[in-house]
């Protein structure tokens, strides 16, 4: 894996401590050039990247390359959360991609219809995560030329 | 993507008849099961989009599932476009990859800003062109 650029800066929104902890184990096997962040729920999610207390520090809390959003999760789901950071003009820029249980059709489209970059239904199997997960750090870190950091 | 049974139809909007022969190549090279139509200006691409003109039927435009996209097109500007793309109701959701020479900065955020999905340099080899054709198939068309 070339390292002549900066990790990939990943903001992951997921509730469940498992697929947090199984997400993290399958980025690290996945032999990628990263940096992961997790939050809980859609409202954390929106906090940090509001840099709203606890998430204040830019330095410890940068903008992301990349959003991984669970759509099913308390307090703001995935998909209002979607629709809150689309309308900022300070947010909106931000390569979003659904990593989601939910395959049906209408949660694809509807994703899509408010401005989801990519969706992918998340496997069941580790080794399969894995599968999903490597392919997928990879576009985003070289395929893709991502916007701007700092505006 | 969902996956289906019906061809994956991929809109091409480029004006430079060498860089279509290198997208057909390339996709070629790829193996990409997916059947690529080309438009050659920022006018045909809406008429496209639109069913206006020579795309009325719907045998003469059947719906993308994916749009490479140009920036610098004759006839429309690309940022135009993109709004125009995003506002209809049928194109809203249709994920739009930038294929584009122009390396500024500008242009990078504010596609980004008008909902494009994926942003890509145009390649300057042949080798090039097939790797990208290859990850943007395995990515989006397979």
């Amino acid at each position: 894996m070339p390292e002549n650029h900066a990790p990939l800066a990943v903001l992951m929104a997921e509730d469940d401590p498992d697929d947090q902890k199984l997400t993290r184990k399958a980025f690290e096997r996945a032999g990628l050039h990263y940096t992961l962040t997790m939050v809980n729920d859609g409202e954390e999610l929106m906090a940090y990247l509001r840099r709203e207390l606890p998430f204040e520090n830019l330095g410890k809390h940068p903008e992301p390359d990349l959003i991984l959003l669970d759509l099913n999760m308390p307090k703001k789901d995935g998909r209002a959360a979607l629709q809150e950071i689309r309308a900022d003009e300070n947010l909106r820029h931000i390569p979003i991609v659904a990593l989601t249980t939910s395959k049906a059709e209408q949660d694809v489209l509807r994703s899509y219809q408010l401005g989801i970059n990519s969706y992918i239904t998340k496997p069941v199997t580790f080794d399969d995560l894995v599968k999903v997960v490597k392919p997928l750090g990879e576009y985003w870190s070289e395929i893709v030329r991502l916007p701007q950091r700092v505006k | 993507m969902e996956t289906t049974r019906q061809t994956i139809t991929v809109l091409v909007a480029e004006d430079d008849p060498d860089d279509r022969k290198f997208i057909k190549k390339a996709f070629g090279a790829a193996k990409s099961e997916a059947r690529f139509i080309f438009v050659e200006d920022g006018e045909e691409l809406m008429d496209y989009l639109k069913r206006r003109e020579i795309y009325k039927s719907e045998d003469a435009s059947p719906i993308p599932d994916l749009i490479i996209l140009d920036l610098y097109l004759p006839k429309r500007d690309g940022k135009s476009l993109l709004k125009e793309i995003r506002a209809s109701a049928r194109h809203k959701k249709t994920p739009i990859l930038i294929l584009t020479g122009s390396q500024s900065d500008e242009d990078l955020l504010e596609s980004f800003n008008l909902g494009v999905n994926s942003y890509h340099q145009k390649p300057n080899t042949m080798t090039e062109w097939i790797q990208l054709a290859k990850e943007l198939s395995s990515y989006w068309i397979v």
